[in-house]
């Protein structure tokens, strides 16, 4: 096997030195890098934190405990559809919980637990010890945070949004909506918008300034493309909700007539703002999910990812395609023909890319070794079955005619949670799983995640599958209850039982991840044998991630190249072995991978690099495209004003809400302070 | 390769570091050891916060047309056209030319020139401060005609309108800002760096954008509702 390249005794470190030096004592070795970055202990610490790691994993509590709101909501509309002529809830009630679980599952669960995943994991696989913004992004989580607080308190004063989750015009104007309900929906999503694109905007510089030297744009990490892909859409696709929510704010407060036909609005317009970010942000939520199952299906494969180029070609595709989709959520509300037609061709392409990758996901398991099925595969492989099953329905309903038949029926609401639970929720418990020792160097049990994915998987299609034949039969949407004479009993009460399965499912993670996290047993570094740097790391990572800039060689840093031999893209030729066909129309060698060591810069043009100066969080920048041009910069540190900065618009919200000037003037004025202070002591 | 790190001497010639890795990496694996080439990281935040905002006009102005072609005439019926006069037109020139100092100023900060950074700055400050001053009387105007409550047709242009006016609100006191730490003597013009030249040249990428914005409100708010046709029926 040939090494990579390592170089001469004097520069560069040798054998996964920053592993091996950790194991023999951190603390000791790297003083300075400790001081610089360890954050204070106590209450002070905490809030003025920037570790990228540490908002990270804020980040996923948070979004998981979303994820447990809208799932206790999703049961109780469960429960009232269980049987026919169902007195449980009203349709007052009815009505705000099917709105907040829509709104909570997708914009304040899925999208989050993707900055969560991001947070932790891009600066660690691309070498970094930092985000670009570390300020910027504590400001990212605690503006998540306080949105929404924001919106759940509308329970609490008994006016929570009830419009559906995507709160159409005319029912959400104030004329038929005339409570705060739909007040704190359009001032919520506006608040958690600027969450969301500071995000994106800090995950696209971090990728692109910030990556280890040598670590060219081809060599980034799958998931790294995935979340650069996402953020990307997110900058362009985000400002259509935040203006849609703005706009409808506006109607509302202002009396203006923006979506209002009687005062030359229209209310098509809402619609399409709404779906110009809708229709992304399907797509916000699954690429990433891809980015998660082509890491873990290589690792437990152990070969690289099938069609790698490829697989990256289509999810940068499938960003650019979803741009043109947004029009089928419309083809019920009479547009023209040709429109129509467009956006059905387009919804058609779109099923290109996602089978791409899916055929290269299974080609790298049935090229790689037998794997283990451990629950990150598990999660992985129920992902696939669940989305291609979802991506099926989404081929009928991408034409016109038969989404005109089964539009606003269950069909939809069954397509839609094959997509996003299938394809969004799966990766995201299969991420949990792979990344929990690295993050929590404790090992999950060994059994529970596995009867979890079981759980799960069952109780998913349970309750889902029969939704599609209930939309057939001709169950609408949104409805609270419905009639014993519809033939519609025991299919509801099927799918209402298979809730209770799935949502014992996610209770098995949940204690699983909290007990293994208590008391698990302590994990190796390396419990997968990764291909990405988070895994020549310790378990948990120290903050300060890497004590020397790693120099990157190949995509798969830890796996170096193959052999000559084994028939990489170029040489593939001359291989006739068993595996040669498959590497000809591959693009990849079948071969099994070995660890090797990672070259390390640890000076630079006189500067230590586990040496900074006194407290200074010292990084690295690279070039954009091929990484090279190394420079040494000093990133801010820890601060108290993006809390500052996003109380101030948890003020400037509430005062929108309770139509004061007076808290919207000083909310202003405390952001302009608050955004003065923080850039005044930025270093 | 197993050396132990612990022995490495410490190299400052970029030269000789080149060197020392030259034999095992390949010319694309090599980091070329040069300084800083391209812009701060501040920079390119500034450039994809631009691309997002330039997202929120766009699809303003989508709003605008949308409900133009929607509309049989454009302004409605008893609804003021926006002021095309002399007025507007200089104000619009006074703000369009305030990117030419504030770019001078960026320039004299590179150069050191801390006295012909400020004085470039308070010009364009002051120029873009009478445009501001220009959009407050066109509104006090307007309103007895026309008000956002009025139809869609007011509504937006209010909106557009005054949500470029806050943009300009908010470079103005970045403007402030950087003439302020200018005062003070905080710029050294040396690099990218945010204590270089770095926080002029952010706040000078913005300014240009406010104006950007305003070339395409003012063709679409203006320009074409006085020559464009009568609504699109």
């Amino acid at each position: 096997m040939t090494t990579p390249a390592v170089a001469g005794p004097t520069v560069l470190a040798p054998a996964a030195a920053p592993r091996r030096r950790a194991a023999s004592g951190a603390r000791g070795d790297h003083q300075a890098l400790h001081d610089a970055w360890e954050d204070r202990p106590g209450l002070g610490g905490w809030i003025r934190t920037v570790d990228h790691k540490r908002i990270g994993v804020r980040y996923a509590v948070t979004a998981l405990t979303f994820l447990l709101i809208g799932g206790l909501e999703a049961l109780a509309l469960r429960t009232q559809l269980a049987v026919p002529d169902n007195d449980l809830l009203g349709h007052d009630a009815y009505n705000q919980l099917m709105t907040m679980h829509g709104t909570t599952m997708l914009l304040w669960f899925n999208t989050p637990m993707f900055a969560a995943f991001g947070n932790y994991l891009i600066p660690l696989q691309i070498g970094a010890r930092d985000m670009a913004f570390p300020r910027l992004n504590a400001l990212s989580y605690w503006i998540f945070l306080l949105s929404g607080l924001f919106v759940y308190t509308s329970f609490a004063v008994g006016e929570a949004p009830d419009g559906g989750w995507f709160a159409y015009t005319p029912l959400t104007s104030s004329v038929y909506s005339p409570g705060r309900n739909l007040d704190f929906w359009a001032i919520g999503i506006t608040f958690l918008g600027i969450s969301t694109t500071v995000g994106g905007i800090n995950f696209i510089v971090t990728i692109l300034r910030m990556r280890a030297p040598g670590m060219s744009l081809a060599r980034l990490p799958i998931f790294g493309w995935t979340i650069l892909t996402m953020s990307f859409m997110i900058i362009f696709a985000l400002p259509a909700v935040t203006l849609a929510g703005a706009l409808l704010e506006a109607d509302r407060a202002l009396g203006m007539h923006l979506f209002d036909p009687n005062g030359l609005g229209d209310p098509l317009l809402y619609q399409h703002l709404f779906w110009i970010w809708g229709h992304p942000e399907v797509y916000i939520v699954f690429i990433p999910a891809t980015g998660i199952i082509s890491t873990i299906i290589p690792t437990f494969a152990r070969r690289p990812l099938a069609a790698h180029n490829l697989v990256i070609a289509s999810v940068v595709a499938t960003g650019f395609i979803s741009f043109g989709l947004w029009v089928h959520h419309m083809f019920a509300a009479g547009l023209p023909f040709l429109v129509a037609s467009f956006f059905s061709a387009a919804s058609l392409v779109i099923a290109i890319p996602s089978g791409i990758q899916v055929l290269a996901w299974l080609t790298t398991l049935v090229e790689g070794r037998r794997p283990r099925l451990d629950p990150p595969l598990l999660f992985a492989l129920g992902f696939i079955v669940t989305f291609v099953l979802g991506g099926f329905t989404g081929v009928m309903v991408a034409v016109v005619p038969f989404d005109q038949a089964i539009t606003d029926s269950y069909f939809v609401v069954a397509h839609f949670h094959y997509v996003l639970i299938g394809g969004s929720v799966m990766p995201i418990m299969a991420g949990l799983y792979f990344w929990f020792p690295k993050v929590t160097g404790k090992a999950t049990h060994p059994w529970l995640g596995r009867a979890a994915f079981a759980a799960i998987f069952v109780g998913f299609h349970v309750t889902f599958f029969p939704q599609h034949i209930l939309g057939l039969m001709g169950m609408p949407r949104r409805v609270y209850t419905y009639g014993s004479d519809l033939g519609w009993d025991w299919l509801n009460l099927l799918s209402s039982i298979g809730a209770f399965v799935l949502a014992a499912g996610f209770v098995m993670v949940a204690v699983d991840l909290v007990l293994s996290w208590w008391r698990g047993d302590p994990a190796p570094d390396d419990p997968w044998g990764g291909e990405t740097l988070e895994w020549a790391l310790p378990s948990p990572p120290p903050p300060y991630n890497f004590a020397a800039a790693p120099v990157v060689t190949s995509p798969r840093p830890l796996w170096g190249e193959p052999e000559a031999g084994d028939g990489s893209a170029g040489d593939a030729d001359g291989d006739s072995g068993g595996h040669g066909d498959v590497a000809r129309a591959t693009g990849h060698p079948a071969w099994d991978p070995v660890r090797v060591p990672v070259p390390t810069i640890e000076r630079y043009e006189g500067e230590v690099l586990d040496e900074p100066p006194h407290g200074h969080h010292r990084a690295v920048l690279t070039s954009v495209l091929d990484a090279t041009d190394v420079h040494v910069v000093t990133m801010p540190g820890p601060s108290t004003w993006p809390l500052a900065l996003a109380a101030g618009v948890l003020a400037l919200s509430t005062g929108v809400l309770l139509r004061s000037g007076l808290v919207v003037g000083l909310a202003s004025a405390w952001i302009a302070w608050s955004f003065y202070r923080w850039h005044r002591e930025a270093t | 390769m197993t050396a132990g790190t612990g022995a490495a001497p410490l190299t400052t010639d970029r030269t000789a570091l080149a060197e020392a890795r030259a034999p095992d990496l390949g010319p694309t694996d090599r980091p070329s050891m040069g300084p800083l080439a391209g812009r701060s990281l501040a920079w390119w935040g500034m450039v994809m916060a631009i691309t997002t905002e330039a997202m929120i006009f766009a699809l303003l102005l989508f709003a605008w047309f949308y409900l133009w072609t929607k509309a049989d005439r454009w302004p409605p019926p008893g609804d003021p056209l926006t002021d095309l006069g002399p007025f507007t037109i200089g104000r619009t020139v006074l703000l369009l030319g305030s990117s030419l100092p504030v770019q001078l100023a960026e320039r004299r900060v590179k150069a050191g020139d801390r006295r012909g950074m400020l004085a470039w700055l308070a010009l364009g400050w002051a120029m873009a401060a009478v445009f501001l001053g220009g959009h407050v009387d066109e509104t006090i105007r307007m309103w007895s005609e026309l008000r956002p409550s009025t139809d869609a047709y007011g509504s937006l242009v209010y909106l557009i309108t005054n949500l470029h006016a806050l943009h300009l609100i908010i470079g103005l006191l970045f403007l402030a800002f950087v003439f302020g730490r200018g005062l003070q003597g905080r710029y050294t013009g040396d690099g990218e760096g945010h204590l270089g030249h770095g926080d002029v040249t952010v706040t000078v990428l913005y300014w240009h954008f406010v104006d950007a914005v305003w070339v395409a409100v003012f063709s679409s708010l203006y320009l074409a509702p006085h020559f464009g046709g009568p609504g699109g029926g």
